[in-house]
């Protein structure tokens, strides 16, 4: 098996961009650790794919997640994608109600 | 602006002094006339297409209260939602001074904590180093400007003296939400038409969409 073809469950980035990338990687865990909460994860790269992209597209994902193997682009690109938003459900569901006499404290 | 660069004269090393006089003290010395609705930024679909928002306090409190109109709830829906540190402080204060004792404290605290559990910490902007010499100069002007709050201590009671002290505390806060705002190159929400109306007199290049509850 070619190397780039192993599962990897993890996904590494170049050492680099400082703070940037720092905060891609806090993204990155945010949502792989929101979607292991949800079961999704399943920690290896079993499911081969074959699709077409927009090149720019690839690229422009590639250069903001400091990534290059592209196998770790799609990845990191489905994860921030599909990892829930805990805000938007909240804005969207939450039913809580706070009296109308409510004040802020300061 | 006079002194945008936040430089010294001959230096180029930035100063807490020039951020702060980005907003020059001595010109300001009449309040501001408050303008109609049609002037202020009201309409949603006048917004850059691709800023993400960021929510002033008394969105997160309309939307728990069921005030948020229509409009406004769909446009939090649909784009990214950055959250202010200083609005997070404001909730999360608003939930810890609550006596645990007290038979009500459920019905006001549970809200807010849900609120407070659904925003995801990386998602979370503090204003900068800059943005607090800016805003605590810009709530200094409007203090004294546009609400009368730079009355000595001696020439009001305790009571009178420790409101005053408090809305200076609120226009501080004001001042970091909208500038924090603009520093994310977000979009601010907000409900507070009055204080933001004033806002944008200092800082028109900063994105900010209004809204009656």
């Amino acid at each position: 098996m070619p190397a780039t073809n192993r599962p990897r469950p993890v996904i590494r980035r170049e050492a680099s961009a400082g703070t940037r990338g720092e905060q891609i990687d806090r993204q990155l865990a945010a949502a792989l650790a929101e979607l292991r909460l949800a079961g999704a994860v399943t920690g290896a790269r079993s499911r081969k794919i074959s699709v077409r992209v927009d090149p720019g597209v690839m690229r422009a994902a590639a250069e903001r997640l400091g990534l290059t193997n592209p196998s770790d682009v799609v990845n990191a690109s489905l994860a921030v994608a599909a990892a829930p938003d805990r805000f938007k459900a909240w804005w969207a569901e939450t039913h809580a109600t706070l009296p109308d006499d409510f004040e802020l404290a300061v | 602006m006079p002194g945008r660069d936040a430089t010294m004269a001959g230096s180029r090393r930035p100063t807490a002094g020039a951020q702060a006089l980005l907003h020059d003290p001595d010109r300001h010395t009449r309040p501001l006339p408050r303008r109609h609705d049609s002037a202020l930024p009201f309409d949603p679909a006048a917004l850059p297409a691709d800023l993400p928002l960021m929510l002033d306090t008394t969105v997160y409190v309309h939307r728990l209260q069921h005030k948020v109109p229509p409009a406004i709830h769909a446009l939090v829906e649909a784009r990214p939602v950055l959250h202010c540190a200083v609005a997070i402080a404001e909730i999360a204060i608003s939930a810890g001074i609550m006596d645990p004792n007290h038979a009500t404290t459920s019905r006001y605290r549970t809200p807010l904590l849900g609120l407070l559990h659904g925003i995801g910490a990386l998602d979370m902007r503090a204003p900068g180093a800059a943005v607090w010499a800016e805003a605590g100069m810009l709530a200094g002007i409007l203090a004294r400007t546009q609400f009368g709050l730079a009355r000595p201590k001696t020439a009001l009671g305790p009571s009178a003296a420790e409101q005053q002290h408090e809305s200076r505390r609120r226009l501080l806060n004001d001042a970091l939400i909208f500038l924090c705002a603009g520093e994310h190159d977000a979009i601010l929400v907000s409900g507070n038409v009055a204080d933001m109306d004033i806002l944008l007199r200092f800082r028109p290049d900063i994105q900010v969409l209004l809204y009656r509850a």
